[in-house]
């Protein structure tokens, strides 16, 4: 093991493919062959197979059901209601998606949007920044997390 | 067109993007697992910070510009997801990473995935040991036998000084074999 440095030197500079080097790590038998296809449903879940259940039922049948249902529902909801649709009810990362997703404003736009005047910046001060919630907004922030530690290593 | 602007110009429309997402995953999936898998030293973690990936690349394609190679992109996006995994838990356990990697060294004797001999285990043992950007350069000149033109694409980092931690890596693994 004297000469390692040397052995390792040398074969990097003999190294020219892709392919790793055996570093002793090895993955479950057919691994990547499924890799695809759990990825896919996650990303594209919509497009998911859907098998129907009963095919022979008929469409008329279920249409007038469904009618039936929809406008019992609808009458008994709008009598009971007394709520107004409000944005309590959205989950925050839903609001976000939509910003991101739909609307498709840039955190600057989205800043020229509430001028900082109007903050509450009291509210800002008193107001206790969890440890989690700095490292998911360095998280989704930050490109290089190296740039933090400047300076302080080595 | 080269084929990686193909994949991403495919991978921006909505038509498309489903059969391109998937190519994507069939060209990059055993690269970007070793990488990560280096990183973590864990297979089910690497699984997850894996698709993790995936799933950062497809959110954010339509921000890539091309200014720098698909590939070296989606490295960067590994290594910091890769990271900041090792971050989190070692954060929640309250040790440094270099801790959290020497137990996840540890860890390795008895990892079924894992059919290292001793060089190689101590091998790990010393990476787990060195500064994160060391270990990083290591892994990606050594194992993965990148250029230092694109790993210095991927790290953000002077050619020179990749180099320059590259060679105080191997130095480094060297005493601490010898000093064993």
């Amino acid at each position: 093991m004297d000469n390692l440095g040397e052995r390792l030197m040398q074969q990097a500079s003999q190294a020219d493919g892709a392919m790793p080097k055996s570093d002793g790590f090895s993955v479950p038998q057919g691994y990547f062959e499924g890799l695809g296809e759990r990825l896919r449903k996650k990303v594209f879940p919509q497009q998911t197979k859907v098998i129907q259940l009963n095919p022979k039922r008929s469409y008329w049948s279920v249409a007038a059901a469904a009618a039936v249902v929809i406008a019992l529902a609808s009458t008994i909801y709008l009598g009971n209601r007394t709520d107004a649709i409000d944005f309590d009810g959205l989950a925050v990362s839903d609001m976000e998606n939509y910003m991101v997703n739909e609307v498709e404003l840039s955190t600057e736009e989205l800043a020229q949007m509430h001028p900082i005047d109007e903050a509450e910046f009291q509210t800002l001060l008193s107001g206790l920044i969890e440890e989690n919630q700095i490292t998911s907004y360095l998280d989704a922030t930050i490109e290089d997390i190296e740039e933090l530690n400047y300076g302080y290593e080595e | 067109m080269t084929t990686e602007e193909n994949l991403v110009v495919a991978l921006q429309s909505p038509k498309d993007q489903a059969a391109a997402f998937q190519e994507l995953v069939d060209t990059y999936k055993e690269r970007l697992y070793w990488h990560i898998r280096r990183i973590v030293l864990n297979h089910d973690d690497t699984d997850d910070v894996l698709q993790n990936t995936f799933i950062k690349v497809y959110r954010n394609i339509a921000n890539f510009k091309g200014e720098s190679k698909l590939y070296s992109w989606m490295y960067r996006i590994a290594t910091n997801e890769a990271l900041n995994f090792i971050k989190e838990k070692s954060r929640k356990l309250g040790v440094t990473d270099n801790e959290y990697l020497d137990e996840k060294v540890e860890q390795l004797e008895s990892d079924v995935y894992f059919d290292g001999d001793e060089i190689q285990l101590k091998l790990q043992q010393a990476l787990a040991s060195l500064p994160e950007k060391q270990r990083l350069v290591f892994n990606m000149k050594y194992f993965d036998a990148m250029k230092y033109e694109d790993i210095s694409e991927v790290l953000g980092t002077s050619v020179g000084g990749l180099k320059a931690s590259y060679h105080l890596a191997t130095k480094k693994i060297e005493a601490f074999i010898k000093g064993d």
